[in-house]
């Protein structure tokens, strides 16, 4: 079996060396590429196609079918982030119906569900490290796992092909080292160190932390990091550009940490070009201990005259100085083959021993993994464990509302990557990531900010495009019947209650809505000598349905920016959305639009009972 | 507050503002619809659940003197302060007064309690004149001493395409006593508007309540449509000394400065006495305040340009509100754009204003 596609060096083909064969990548491209660009393998002289990918760089012309492969996946990762999630091209319009018949708008459900050819998370959902520890923090089945499960059987066949081919955040560093790391040499450092084996021990961390009920993944895992950091760095360019400046929600400490670790993954790029990819990443170091199980491998053939040019080329440094595959890091990226002038590597299934080159020569001293590495990684995540559970802790600050459908609080934390998604799919942002304000727990899981936007009736976004289950994928129907919390009234300060003036914006949001949950009860009625009261005094003051209201928090946003920004009457919304046990609906699965039936049956059995 | 206002103002004068029957009917005709139709309930009736507090007293338990507004016990105060202000709830408020009037027969005072609540919730509530009438008849209110307890009963009259029985009997009463100038109103209804002044001239002139007299009087030229005097009188309740006006003067200055906006921003807007320039005005949104720009030239709304706003889910309302007013050259019956709603008014609202502003 051969897995050969790179562009093999150009060499003038005569009585003592003969090219390889082409495979069918390479026959393929020879029918599609017009002669006149094809080079002349006689005469060695390089046609249009290979001058042109010269121009680019010497790894577009050793494998360009890797680089294109890299491009689209990364085109892609830009259109499912910046467009799919993009919930501002909806337009009203579409309506589905309630079981009872009522019409409601659905048109974000719709947009986006339209756009989604394929999930916009596809990417978080291949990256094993993902649902691989948040299943083991969870202790349960999480959907992206069957995902995980495809990509590294795919890996199985070109082992670690992921790095080399899909990820995102890898082409996104090669962007950056190309651009601007290489061209900073002073900080530039050689192959061998304590760090070469380091993906592993934070591998091991993050495992054992999961292993402990904490998610830590979401720190460090490649397309966690690269969505956060587009979410933080890019999407407020978007929102300003596109919307208006003011749409795009204020930052806190949250924000800035990430950036910053977001700009140190880049960084890393100063010591050596894909330093990240290399030794840190933990979800290549999964795809790394998956390749003990490879079909696909580097080979070397005996005819290697030693010029060194594949190890220096090597993106992944999985060349050792004998010039055989470091196995473990090969990504089968083949950029190597491509420069090797004597066309002695080859890309074959691992059992194939024909014409083997002689290891250890010259003596390769592998740096073994070490013994301090492991338990440091170990260290490193109990003390996260400790950390996160001692360090604030959610006992400060109000229970955070979450997103509709979410799983019940332990769960849910262990279950959120920390990715972004959710974020990024949110109409308004009504979803914000939280800071440090309430512990290392809850930083960057999202929570809704009633006061900047309330959570759009039409939009069934974020369970459907969060990765790992930690919001429930809903139809759009059961997310309306979904509570996130209650809204509560400060009737010391709503205008009406508090006989200051007649408002009553809360009431006509949640009509417009479709929840009715907030009605009129009139107050501070004047009543005349007879007892009689007299017609037009007092105010129409609202009054909450619980059993209707979801705390989406329309309510709290209209209050907020009318009485308290734009006419500063309050200094804080007078109906705010509170969650916790009762006011919301936290279930692992099952129906809400079940669980409103239920509730209904029960009030009209307690109903019968008091008539009298 | 355009909205609040009005709606205050409108449900006080609720019923007689609506449906006018295009269709004529005798008095007797009237009388034979309100015997067959006005007698049956409604066919939604029965497939409306039953539904109260249980600490509700349903044998019209009268509230102490001094004792504080407590909805939750006694009917009438919930009817007032729960059913009456959610639409929802009037079907359902109406199934508990039947319900009441049920477990009260035996009472005769209670009995016209809630008969009388009854005409109540079908007159102002459910928008049923027939029923209604069935229902004042049958609590006796024709019997009555003073004429004016009948007015209700002639707006329904009215409302069932009969003009000559209100007459006969607003005749019989003569002066406005009501509280809120029901009689006047009930005039210029029947389309007798110089009867409707004259009566209002009196109680501007011999009433304690003279701020009824011109509030009814300026509803009366609005509905003439000379908005000119509609404002004057508008005007000059709200500049009346509340020690010298009558009882409600604050909710008739409430009820005046709402007709008054709503004449002068919407009514009795002439694009033809605007003068040619660039006029600002603005209008609270739904994040906050939209700032508009609106160019009149030649006697045409030539542009309108959102200058500053904080909307979020605005969708196309920031072009097409603008687009439907030029299109349309005038601010009444514009479309809001679907899903942004209230974007879409504040627009019109801020256009309005900022004409209105051109005017003076």
């Amino acid at each position: 079996m051969r897995l050969d596609f790179f562009l093999p060096f150009l060499r003038r083909t005569n009585k003592t060396w003969q090219p390889t064969p082409p495979g069918w990548v390479s026959r393929m491209l020879r029918k599609i590429i017009p002669a006149s660009w094809q080079s002349d393998s006689i005469q060695a002289k390089p046609g249009l196609f290979r001058r042109v990918l010269k121009k680019i760089g010497p790894t577009w012309q050793s494998a360009p079918a890797r680089r294109a492969v890299q491009g689209v996946c990364f085109v892609l990762f830009f259109i499912f982030f910046f467009w799919f999630c993009w919930p501002y091209s909806a337009e009203p319009g579409a309506k589905v119906a309630l079981p009872d018949g009522t019409l409601v708008i659905s048109h974000h459900a719709e947009n986006r569900a339209a756009k989604e050819l394929v999930p916009a998370e596809s990417f978080l959902a291949i990256d094993p490290l993902v649902s691989i520890s948040t299943a083991i923090a969870s202790r349960t089945w999480v959907w992206s796992l069957a995902w995980a499960a495809v990509m590294l059987v795919i890996c199985v066949i070109f082992p670690r092909g992921f790095c080399g081919y899909l990820c995102p955040l890898g082409t996104l560093i090669d962007v950056f080292d190309w651009a601007i790391g290489k061209r900073v040499e002073r900080f530039q450092i050689k192959h061998d160190g304590w760090w070469v084996h380091l993906k592993y021990y934070i591998l091991t961390g993050v495992l054992i932390a999961a292993m402990c009920g904490v998610l830590l993944t979401g720190f460090v895992a490649a397309i966690p990091v690269i969505t956060r950091g587009f979410l933080f760095m890019l999407s407020p360019l978007q929102m300003g550009a596109a919307r208006g400046w003011h749409q795009v929600p204020p930052m806190n400490a949250g924000h800035i940490v990430s950036i910053i670790l977001f700009a140190v993954v880049l960084a890393l790029g100063f010591f050596r070009p894909r330093f990240w990819c290399r030794y840190v990443c933990p979800s290549g170091a999964v795809f790394s201990v998956f390749n003990f199980w490879r079909v696909g491998e580097r080979k070397v053939e005996s005819s290697c005259i030693k010029c060194n040019k594949c190890v220096e080329i090597c993106p992944f440094d999985a060349i050792k100085p004998d010039f055989t595959t470091r196995t473990a890091d090969c990504t089968l990226c083949q950029t190597c083959g491509g420069v090797c002038p004597t066309h002695s590597i080859k890309f074959v299934d691992r059992w194939n021993l024909t014409d083997l080159k002689k290891e250890n020569d010259p003596p390769t001293h592998e740096m073994p993994l070490a013994r301090r590495g492991f338990i440091g990684g170990i260290a490193a995540g109990a003390a996260a464990f400790l950390g996160m559970r001692t360090v604030g802790g959610a006992a400060a600050g109000p229970v955070p509302v979450r997103p509709p459908g979410s799983l019940p609080e332990p769960a849910f934390l262990q279950a959120c990557i920390r990715c972004g998604e959710c974020f990024k799919a949110c109409p308004n942002n009504v979803l914000q990531p939280m800071g440090f304000g309430q512990g290392l727990d809850n930083l960057w899981t999202p929570q809704v900010v009633a006061n900047w936007s309330g959570c759009d009736p039409s939009c069934n976004n974020c369970g459907n495009v969060c990765p790992t289950g930690a919001i429930r994928a809903l139809p759009l129907i059961e997310k309306r019947s979904a509570k996130m919390g209650l809204a509560i009234i400060n009737e010391k300060t709503c205008l009406p209650h508090a006989g200051k003036e007649a408002c009553q914006m809360c009431v006509d949001e949640c009509t417009i809505a479709g929840y009715n949950a907030l009605e009129f009860v009139r107050v501070g009625i004047e009543v005349d000598k007879d007892g009689l009261p007299v017609e037009g005094t007092g105010f129409a003051a609202p009054v909450v349905l619980g059993d209707k209201c979801v705390g989406c928090g329309l309510c709290q946003s209209r209050c907020h920016h009318i009485n308290v920004l734009e006419k500063g009457l309050l200094k804080e919304s007078a109906i705010i959305i509170e969650a916790g046990p009762g006011k919301d609906d936290r279930i692992f699965s099952g129906s809400y639009v079940e669980l409103r039936k239920r509730d209904m049956e029960q009030a009209e059995e307690k109903r019968k009972t008091q008539k009298r | 507050m355009v909205r609040n206002c009005l709606v205050a103002a409108v449900f006080a004068i609720a019923f007689s503002a609506f449906t006018a029957e295009s269709v004529t009917r005798s008095i007797a005709e009237v009388d034979k619809l309100i015997a067959t139709d006005g007698a049956t309930t409604p066919p939604w009736f029965d497939s409306v659940k039953l539904n109260f507090p249980p600490t509700l007293n349903l044998t019209w338990e009268k509230p102490k003197q001094k004792e504080p507004w407590t909805p939750s016990k006694y009917i009438s105060q919930y009817v007032w302060s729960v059913i009456n202000e959610n639409p929802g709830r009037w079907r359902e408020g109406l199934k508990l007064l039947y319900h009441v009037y049920d477990l009260n027969k035996n009472d005769a005072e209670k009995s016209v309690t809630s008969m009388r609540a009854i005409a109540r919730n079908y007159q102002f509530l459910q928008q049923d004149p027939a029923r209604a009438a069935y229902w004042w008849k049958k609590s006796g209110i024709e019997k009555s001493d003073d004429p004016s307890d009948e007015v209700d009963l002639a707006n329904c009259y009215f409302a069932l395409g009969n003009k000559e029985f209100p007459r006969k009997l607003l005749n019989d009463i003569g002066k406005d006593e009501s509280r809120h100038g029901e009689t006047i109103k009930l005039w210029a209804d029947i389309g007798d508007y110089d009867k409707a002044l004259s009566v209002a001239k009196i109680k501007i002139e011999e009433d304690s309540n003279p701020d009824i007299g011109y509030l009814m009087a300026g509803e009366t030229c609005r509905m003439m449509g000379n908005y000119k005097d509609a404002i004057s009188h508008f005007e000059k309740v709200i500049a009346m000394d509340d020690k010298k006006a009558g009882r409600d003067i604050k909710q008739s200055k409430n009820r005046a400065r709402g007709s008054l906006e709503a004449v002068k921003l919407y009514e009795s807007l002439d694009l033809t006495k605007i003068p040619d320039g660039t006029y600002l005005a603005d209008s609270t949104g739904y994040s906050g305040n939209i700032f508009l720009s609106v160019t009149v030239k030649a006697k045409k709304i030539e542009a309108i340009k959102v200058v500053k706003h904080t909307e979020k889910q605005y969708y196309g309302s920031l072009t097409d509100t603008p687009a439907k007013i030029i299109s349309k050259q005038s601010v009444k019956g514009i479309d809001s754009f679907s899903g942004a709603t209230i974007t879409s008014e504040a627009i019109i609202n801020a256009t309005a204003k900022a004409l209105a502003k051109a005017v003076k």
